[in-house]
């Protein structure tokens, strides 16, 4: 490569690499931290004297320390003319306390809008629902969009979209605690949306709909669709989407009708139904269905019922399934109360499951030790309704103990991750004590040469008085010391202990060697830590020792 | 070298100080700049990298090793979330080196073009002087003395921009 450039690289390689740097660079930089910060360089050196001047950056923040607490109008009348107006916006991120006068809102959006801004990010921290200003979102840049509504109060979903936006160019939207408004005139359709003819992911978390309990997603390009926590009075979700390929809901309530043939991968958590509307049931693409699971260790709380899986598999009938499904024996109960209901029994429907690779059954419920095992029985037809289509399917059913095991192995790895972070802060906050402790012992000692130094009548008695609250701050430090290391030792001593219970229990064999590798580990590190906080004592006391030798040996009377 | 890579194909890179590092051709294309250069042929001898000494570039070789072993996340949106996590606790614990270095690898990784290593420097500098004073950052980031602004010069440029340091 271009070794001329090279030694120009390495020129400066003592001092400030930095400054040399592209511009680009710089305002890399700039990009993750707040505007407040990137004017304050403008006094580092030359080089910065003017950078930020032109980053095409802006981010604005008066919510997150003081230090940047200024006054969102006062940063649009002071920023925006003194930047370079030549350099486009590339991204914006706001976040406000409360929502700012449209006016000042409107100028500071107009300004990012004609600089031909593409990312857009506003956080609210908001007290009331307020109907946000969607009329001064007008762009033909925007590329990503996404607003976020906080609240400290009991307002769930502070952000209410009721009117409109005009933005061809946005392909992701992430809305975050936002109430729709519906007035049931329409086609219940998220109007938001039509407007924005090049969406290509559409994300809500904590939504909300208002005046309707129904609503519509309509979008013909739409390919990524994230559906988390709706509200609980939603009653019907209508999805309709043809290009649609990535779907994941999870919790959200409602009967979902869902029409999207091109649908690849599914993540699904609810207790609610999904329901295809797809008109060539066969066409249905899925390769990939994964029922979620926000707690590896507790596999049970998987809400997909037999009811939402029924609704989604038919459908799949003819379909492949190829990767793996994990089935819960929550699953399998209903199975088998729908099997004793007369109708149409199970043995007679063949199994939705094609060239399945393995289908595991995880218990349903799991007993605290006490209880003993309960015998897992599956009825031969509900084997063989799911492995039917599947000859060469693994099928494991995995017992309690096995369950219990894995969460015995995950507990005792979080106290372990407890404990390691908790030595590491008090070994630091025992070095800080100690360096306090020596700083100490180094005053007492200069005092004691100096007291040596200066035997006359007065400065000895003045000395006597020094040496006494010497003592007295001795023994207060030294108390101290030893209730702090009363609660840092008890606070190791039951950490460990926790740990060593949860060891002593089942745990997967995999796992267990490991396991104890590490206590083992973290027992050695809690003897230096508790050997650091009682020599740490020990150093008081001896100080505590000195001082009162000093005091014993130097008498003011004359003998 | 193990069995298992001895098949793929090894680019050598060497460094400024005369090292030389052999990588699997899936580590190097990390680097835009490398991958450039193989697709364009020009990469079949030793790549001489003049500018980046031996303790940068072995850092920026551990840092694509990992990356270009850890899955890419289009392939698997949801399985990959640990890998997600693991890469995210692999950059923060390679972040944590002195600012020297860190200016080191954020110039190679320019010249190497590796885009999210740009990134991971860049945010870490930005995390550093964030909040900071001047007089802080001037520290942290060692610059030169004689590119400091006149006593004068630094009072027009505060009173210039008076608001940011209210």
């Amino acid at each position: 490569m271009n070794s001329g450039d090279g030694q120009a690289l390495r020129m400066n390689v003592e001092g400030d690499r930095l400054s040399i740097l592209p511009d680009d660079l710089i305002y890399k930089i700039f990009s993750f931290i707040d505007i407040v910060d990137a004017i304050r360089t403008s006094v580092l050196s030359s080089r910065w004297r003017y950078m930020w001047i032109s980053m095409p950056y802006l981010n604005f923040s008066n919510v997150d320390s003081p230090l940047y607490r200024k006054d969102f109008s006062d940063f649009v009348t002071y920023v925006l003319p003194r930047r370079n107006n030549h350099i486009e916006v590339y991204s914006v991120k706001l976040s406000f306390r409360e929502m700012y006068s449209d006016v000042t809102l409107k100028q500071f959006l107009g300004y990012a809008f004609s600089h031909s801004v593409q990312q857009l990010t506003l956080s609210c921290v908001l007290h009331n629902i307020i109907g946000f200003p969607l009329y001064l979102f007008c762009s033909r840049t925007l590329k990503y969009l996404r607003l976020i509504g906080i609240t400290g109060n009991v307002i769930e979903f502070p952000i209410l979209l009721a009117s409109t936006w005009e933005l061809p160019a946005l392909s992701t939207l992430h809305l975050d605690s936002v109430s729709f408004f519906n007035d049931n005139s329409t086609d219940k359709g998220i109007g938001l949306i039509s407007k924005c003819v090049n969406l290509q992911s559409l994300t809500l978390n904590h939504f909300a709909m208002m005046g309707s309990n129904d609503f519509t997603i309509s979008h013909p390009r739409l390919s990524n669709l994230t559906f988390e926590n709706g509200h609980w009075a939603i009653c019907n979700v209508n999805i309709v989407t043809p290009q649609l390929e990535n779907l994941r809901m999870i919790d959200c309530w409602g009967k979902k009708q869902i029409y999207a043939p091109n649908l690849a991968s599914l993540i699904f958590k609810d207790n609610k139904p999904l329901e295809f509307t797809t008109d060539d049931l066969c066409s249905l693409k899925i390769t990939k269905l994964q029922p979620c699971f926000n707690d590896s260790t507790r596999p049970n709380i998987l809400s997909l019922t037999w009811n939402s899986l029924r609704y989604m598999l038919q459908p799949l009938n003819k379909h492949r399934f190829e990767d793996e499904i994990t089935l819960l024996k929550d699953i399998c109960c209903t199975c088998l109360l729908f099997l004793s209901l007369p109708m149409k029994p199970i043995s007679l429907q063949s199994s939705p499951f094609v060239n399945l690779k393995s289908v595991k059954i995880y218990p349903g419920y799991i007993p605290s030790d006490e209880e003993a095992e309960i015998e897992f029985c599956m009825s031969a037809e509900v084997k063989n309704y799911l492995l039917a289509g599947s000859p060469s399917a693994t099928f494991t059913v995995v017992s309690r103990k096995e369950v219990r095991a894995l969460t015995n192995a995950t507990s005792a790895e979080n106290l372990m991750v407890q404990l390691r972070e908790m030595l590491k802060l008090k070994k630091a906050n025992i070095e800080t004590s100690k360096a306090n402790t020596d700083q100490g012992k180094a005053s007492t000692e200069a005092n004691m040469v100096e007291q040596r130094k200066t035997q006359t009548l007065v400065k000895l008695q003045q000395n006597f008085e020094g040496t006494v609250t010497q003592i007295k701050s001795c023994l207060k430090d030294l108390s101290v010391q030893i209730d702090q290391g009363k609660t840092n030792t008890s606070d190791i001593i039951s950490k460990l202990r926790d740990i060593e219970v949860l060891l002593r229990k089942d745990l997967p064999t995999s796992k267990r060697k490991k396991l104890i590798a590490c206590y083992s580990s973290l027992r050695a590190e809690a003897d230096t830590v508790v050997k650091k906080i009682i020599d740490c004592m020990m150093i008081q006391q001896n100080r505590l020792n000195e001082c009162f030798h000093e005091l014993a040996t130097t008498s003011l009377l004359p003998n | 070298m193990s069995t298992s890579s001895s098949s793929s194909k090894k680019i050598v890179l060497k460094s400024a100080d005369n090292e030389t590092f052999e990588i699997d051709e899936i580590v190097a294309l990390e680097s835009q700049a490398i991958k450039n250069m193989i697709e364009d042929e020009c990469a079949d001898n030793v790549i001489p990298l003049g500018n980046i000494d031996s303790k940068t570039l072995s850092k920026i070789i551990e840092y694509c090793k990992k990356h270009a072993e850890s899955p890419k996340k289009d392939d698997n949106a949801d399985i990959d979330e640990k890998a997600v996590e693991d890469l995210k606790s692999f950059d923060a614990e390679f972040a944590k080196v002195d600012m020297p270095l860190i200016q080191d690898i954020l110039m190679a990784a320019n010249f190497l073009n590796i885009d999210n290593l740009i990134g991971l420097m860049c945010r870490t500098i930005a995390d550093r002087i964030k909040g900071k004073t001047p007089e802080e950052i001037r520290k942290i980031l060692n610059i030169n003395k004689n590119d400091l602004l006149s006593p004068e010069q630094e009072a027009k440029a505060r009173e210039e921009n008076s608001w940011a340091f209210d």
